[in-house]
């Protein structure tokens, strides 16, 4: 296989293939007579990214033999692709070259001035991931600018790992999504809400609910945002997967994204779990607010783990513990137990 | 208990945006005093966790916020203490840039005590209104440790003068910081501030002149005048000196990144620096450096 990029959309490519290392950590290489594709699956095959770059992307693009397939270490592809930020103007072309049971693939850079560059990056064998989602299942879809999303994904702390996204056919809900016990102390929950008029497009068929992974979602964002294109984004029910899609007439990429089969998300609005807006009491001040019990002072519900309180056990916290545990060291087999012990 | 209250002002918004980082650059965690007339951020001495200088933040109610309810504890003692994380406000808040229509801050119980905060945005597009809520889990505070968070009331400085321009401060303490661990802040009655580093190999100093003083103290010489004789007595006369620690200093230096702001340095020889940020009617934020002992 060998194909010819253009200087311009080399600068895409790493971009492209910035958003695959965001998910997997292989890059498995297809080639097929109308297109390219690269894909990347994530460790827990829970999402996907697959990027399909048509024959328009290159300025000559010919596969001998169809289906050519190989698998590349993603840090070598970023490696081949990092350094041209300060060389951008200088760069003309990129060939890449591929043989029939390939050992090794090979980017040649050629700049101005007749300087060429060559990189070889040898191939990780492996079986070929085989992708296969039907667009057609989703039946909801809704879709923006970048930016939106961007400003969407702002709100949300750094360290959080879902996100939940309920839609009815007038607007829709993202939130953050906390597991566990840590939920409620340690985490901050915020949401926001959208109406329908914000999305470019916007086609919901039921009301629904879904949750899944922000990696992926914020690897589709900031990739549609240094393209400066729009994302759509594609779902059904939770527990089936939601596809975002990223499209150009050059190429198109398709991130799935598997949701969580949840029955404990809050599917109404007025459930208590996660209040959200209490129209009754947030206005009028002197009704009943949402914290009934707050009226006697300090009866309030305890702070869990009050710093104050415990403070001598987290500075004297090891002279509290016990100093020998038998799980600490293997000690081997117990030749004679012990004769007196403690407890009886 | 309760709490709410609701600021329009973008500027105030963003005044408390900017209050609010300055205050997560010096600690993680602060203790929000709410009173019917002013919030108060207190960050206190903790000597256990990390070290950070003891802070003191006041804002007028009446500059901020639009509406103001408020039920402490009980009816004589109308106060909320609350502690929280400085770096969650933050990052919440930090969406006031985007043009936020309303702020509304609320005390609420969902599952744990929180601190909710609900924004009104303007969609880019203009036609629609976002509705933006955090709720940042909170601790309150009991009465039995009020005591802890008091004001701090120092009012005898033995001098009290305005600060130079921070910037060219900072740069030289930031060197300076990987040369020793303790800075010596002196000023004199004619307006001159020093700091001043010693380390058995060099000693640096920078001088600040034409600063404006407020109050100068030249009471406190007396037990240093049967120590020194006549010749120098009038030079140790004049000049108040406190040794403070370095990265206490920079910390603060690297946090204010407040604007308009009228800063103050008041000494007490020997003890104690204070670091005073003001912007009249709108913030008032203190900072105290206690002497460290070599």
């Amino acid at each position: 296989m060998n194909c010819t990029i253009p200087g311009p959309n080399i600068k895409v490519l790493s971009k492209l293939i910035n958003a695959l290392s965001k998910i997997g950590d292989d890059v498995y290489v297809e080639a097929k007579k109308d297109y390219l594709s690269l894909k990347s699956v994530n460790m827990t095959t829970t999402a996907y990214c697959t990027v399909h770059l048509r024959d328009t992307f290159f300025s000559s693009y010919e596969v001998s033999q169809i289906d050519l397939q190989c698998r590349i270490p993603v840090k070598g592809m970023l490696s081949v692709f990092k350094s041209f930020s300060h060389k951008d103007k200088k760069m003309e072309f990129c060939k890449i070259e591929l043989e029939e049971d390939p050992v090794k693939i090979v980017f040649r850079f050629k700049y101005k001035h007749d300087v060429m560059v060559v990189r070889a990056l040898f191939l990780s064998d492996g079986e070929a991931v085989n992708i296969v989602y039907n667009k057609d299942n989703n039946t909801s879809y809704l879709g923006a600018t970048a930016q939106l999303f961007g400003q969407v994904l702002c709100n949300f702390q750094l360290h959080d790992d879902d996100m939940s996204l309920d839609v009815t056919s007038q607007r829709a809900l993202i939130r953050n999504y906390i597991t566990g016990d840590t939920a409620v102390t340690k985490g901050v929950r915020s949401q926001i809400t959208l109406m329908a008029g914000e999305f470019s497009s916007f086609k919901i068929t039921r009301d629904t609910n879904i949750t899944f992974s922000l990696k992926p979602f914020r690897a589709a964002v900031s990739l549609a945002e240094t393209t400066t294109l729009g994302m759509l984004l594609n779902f059904d029910a939770p527990g089936r997967p939601a596809l975002i899609e990223v499209k150009n007439p050059t190429f198109e990429v398709n991130f799935v994204i598997a949701t969580l089969k949840s029955n404990d998300v809050p599917s109404t609005l007025t459930s208590s779990a996660v209040p959200i807006m209490n129209d009754v009491n947030w206005e009028d001040f002197t009704d009943p607010m949402d914290l009934p019990e707050k009226e006697n002072g300090d009866v309030i519900t305890r702070s869990p783990e009050s710093t104050h309180s415990t403070k001598i056990r987290r500075i004297f916290g090891r002279c509290y513990e016990d100093t020998f545990h038998p799980q600490m060291a293997d000690l081997g087999e117990v030749l004679a137990p012990d004769s007196d012990p403690d407890t009886d | 208990m309760r709490f709410r209250a609701v600021l329009v002002d973008n500027a105030a918004m963003k005044d408390f945006l900017t209050t609010v980082n300055s205050l997560s650059k010096l600690s993680k965690e602060c203790v929000m005093r709410i009173t019917i007339r002013h919030v108060y951020f207190i960050i206190p001495d903790d000597d256990t966790g990390p070290r950070r200088p003891l802070v003191w933040c006041e804002l007028p109610v009446n500059f901020y916020f639009r509406e103001f309810n408020l039920e402490g504890v009980s009816h004589e003692q109308n106060e909320i203490y609350l502690g929280l994380s400085t770096a969650m406000l933050l990052k919440s808040l930090s969406t006031v840039k985007q043009n936020a229509k309303s702020l509304k801050v609320k005390l609420t119980n969902k599952q744990a005590p929180c601190l909710t905060l609900e924004m009104e945005l303007t969609s880019t597009e203009g036609l629609q209104n976002r509705h933006l809520v955090h709720d940042i889990p909170v601790e309150v505070i009991g009465r039995k440790h009020w005591g802890e968070y008091a004001e701090p009331q120092f009012n005898d400085f033995h001098v009290s003068m305005q600060m130079p321009n921070l910037k060219p401060i900072k740069s030289i303490v930031e060197r300076m910081k990987n040369m020793g661990h303790s800075l010596i802040v002196s000023a004199t009655k004619f307006g001159k501030l020093s700091l001043r580093i010693k380390t058995d190999v060099v000693s640096l100093t920078a001088h600040f002149s034409n600063l404006g003083i407020e109050s100068f103290a030249v009471a406190h010489n007396t037990e240093l005048l049967e120590n020194t004789n006549d010749a120098d007595a009038t030079e140790v006369n004049s000049v108040v000196t406190a040794t403070i620690d370095i990265k206490k200093f920079l910390m603060f230096l690297a946090g204010m990144q407040l604007n308009n702001c009228r800063t103050t340095c008041s000494i007490v020889h020997g003890k104690m620096v204070k670091l005073s940020c003001e912007q009249p009617g709108a913030l008032s934020l203190q900072c105290f450096f206690t002497e460290i002992l070599i």
